[in-house]
């Protein structure tokens, strides 16, 4: 169903889509660059698990923009605005569950003393440790995410899509991953073999926090939980600004406020039979007020 | 300073059509009047050489360092080459007897090193035992890439093909996981022997 959003917002959309196409290049490239670089690290296996699986919010981002945008059919009849809530729970799910595999494989190879083997490779005519290619690689792959993060998270934050935010909250952390991929292969340069599972294991830590915080924001809206902030769970100040708003015109009446997808949907709980229809509230996020005869109080 | 010229530009703090005055000496300010640009632009002319300058020191540093940890990278945590070198290449055999290119590259390998070298024949088993605790430093004996010890060992560069069972897999020389100096060494000799 698509929605008037304002020019302002729908240019920053627009802009937002076509970063994520460049983000789906870079990141193609990054993926085959770090695979042919990989060997048996396994900080380099799990920066480039990452690397893969930061490709799932660019797509999904783009699938939920097409999808936001249907007209409602007799099957679903209120539209597809949660094709991005749906979107960002699977984006969520995938993060923890990688994130926690990989924190056990990291500690499964300290505790089993995997000394990790990283041999030698001819490039170009030199023959070079391949450590070195590793570094190189792992540099290659946090440049163009970070500069594509902190381009995109002003444009989540004004059109408050959560994908868009969480690819460039992990694109922005992403030299994090980086750094300690480098230091994890250098360190095994230097004869620590520990170093490499230590490196794997703070990546993918990194990964599962940002997995977990994402569940929880996700669930909350597929629950028809009350519209949350982008970065944590934490409710969203719309909810009192609406609620004093409406609490104002209709004083006594109580406002529930949801989620789907970027807008809000409010229900007006009125508890006379006041039959006055509420009156639209000038916030682009708000998409429909709707009211319902209820209870006075919610426990 | 007799050189500045006046010239009249935008300033974007106030607006288009105000004039940049000047420029404070220490802090590099620019306050909104009118402008100085040749001065500006030669103090930033100057500043950008200073930048360059430095840029050009802290990268040959950072290269010298790098420079100065390769002769040290990549290091074997168990101390495989320090052992050997000087003293005894011992290489597990798993076949009667090695294959001359197997035989060359061992050689070249305990020539790099200057070592002995000693050949020690068994139990395949108690081979690979030997070669994880460290008492062997290679098994050999047209070992195929896809091995089942392939696992927990390291595997060396291919010295050629080997027929298996399911056809053909790349020939290779087992090392002590983790010991990546031994195995680029082991690597170069393979290398050298090929050619």
């Amino acid at each position: 169903m698509k929605y008037d959003v304002p020019d302002e917002i729908e240019r920053k959309l627009r802009r937002a889509q076509r970063l994520e196409w460049w983000s789906i290049f870079w990141l193609v490239t990054i993926i085959a660059v770090m695979y042919f670089a990989m060997g048996s690290s396994q900080a380099m296996k799990t920066a480039w698990i990452e690397d893969t699986l930061s490709l799932l919010p660019p797509i999904l981002f783009l699938l939920a923009r097409k999808f936001e945008e249907k007209e409602p059919t007799r099957k679903y009849p209120f539209g597809f605005h949660r094709g991005g809530s749906l979107g960002f729970f699977l984006a969520a799910s995938s993060l923890a569950a990688m994130g926690g595999y990989l924190l056990f494989s990291s500690a499964r190879s300290l505790m089993m003393q995997e000394h990790p083997t990283i041999g030698n490779v001819t490039l170009f005519g030199w023959d070079i440790w391949l450590g070195w290619v590793m570094v190189v690689a792992l540099i290659y792959s946090v440049i163009p995410p970070v500069i594509l993060g902190r381009m995109k998270k002003p444009l989540a934050r004004a059109t408050m899509d959560k994908i868009l935010y969480t690819d460039a909250d992990m694109n922005a952390a992403d030299w994090k991953t980086g750094l300690a991929g480098i230091v994890g292969v250098i360190g095994v340069g230097f004869g620590f073999w520990w170093a490499d599972a230590v490196a794997a294991g703070l990546i993918s830590l990194d990964i599962l926090r940002d997995g977990i915080r994402n569940l929880r924001i996700s669930v909350a809206e597929l629950l028809d939980g009350a519209p949350r902030k982008l970065d944590s769970a934490e409710v969203h100040p719309i909810v009192d600004e609406i609620s004093d708003t409406l609490a104002r015109r209709y004083p006594g009446h109580r406002a529930r406020l949801r989620e789907t997808g970027r807008f809000v949907r409010v229900d007006l709980v009125r508890h006379d039979e006041d039959a006055t229809p509420p009156e639209a509230i000038d916030n682009w996020r708000v998409v429909e007020v709707t009211q319902e005869l209820g209870d006075k109080d919610l426990s | 300073m007799p050189f500045c010229r006046f010239v009249p530009c935008s300033c974007k703090a106030i607006g288009p059509g105000v004039e940049i005055w000047n420029q404070a000496p220490r802090t590099g300010l620019v306050l909104c009047h009118r402008a100085t640009v040749g001065c500006i632009c030669g103090r930033l002319k100057v500043r950008g050489l200073a930048l360059l300058k430095r840029m050009l020191q802290r990268g040959l540093t950072g290269a010298a360092l790098v420079a100065l940890a390769a002769c040290y990278v990549p290091a074997d945590p168990e101390g495989t080459t320090e052992d050997v070198t000087g003293s005894t290449l011992r290489v597990g055999l798993l076949t009667p007897e090695l294959d001359p290119l197997e035989d060359e590259v061992v050689a070249r390998l305990a020539g790099a090193l200057q070592a002995e070298v000693e050949v020690v024949t068994g139990d395949p088993h108690q081979l690979f035992d030997q070669l994880t605790h460290g008492a062997l430093h290679i098994l050999a004996g047209q070992i195929p890439s896809d091995t089942p010890f392939a696992d927990h060992a390291a595997l060396s560069d291919p010295l050629g093909v080997v027929m298996t069972y399911d056809g053909e897999a790349d020939w290779v020389l087992l090392l002590r996981r983790g010991e990546n100096r031994f195995l680029v060494t082991a690597n170069r000799a393979i290398k050298g022997a090929g050619r």
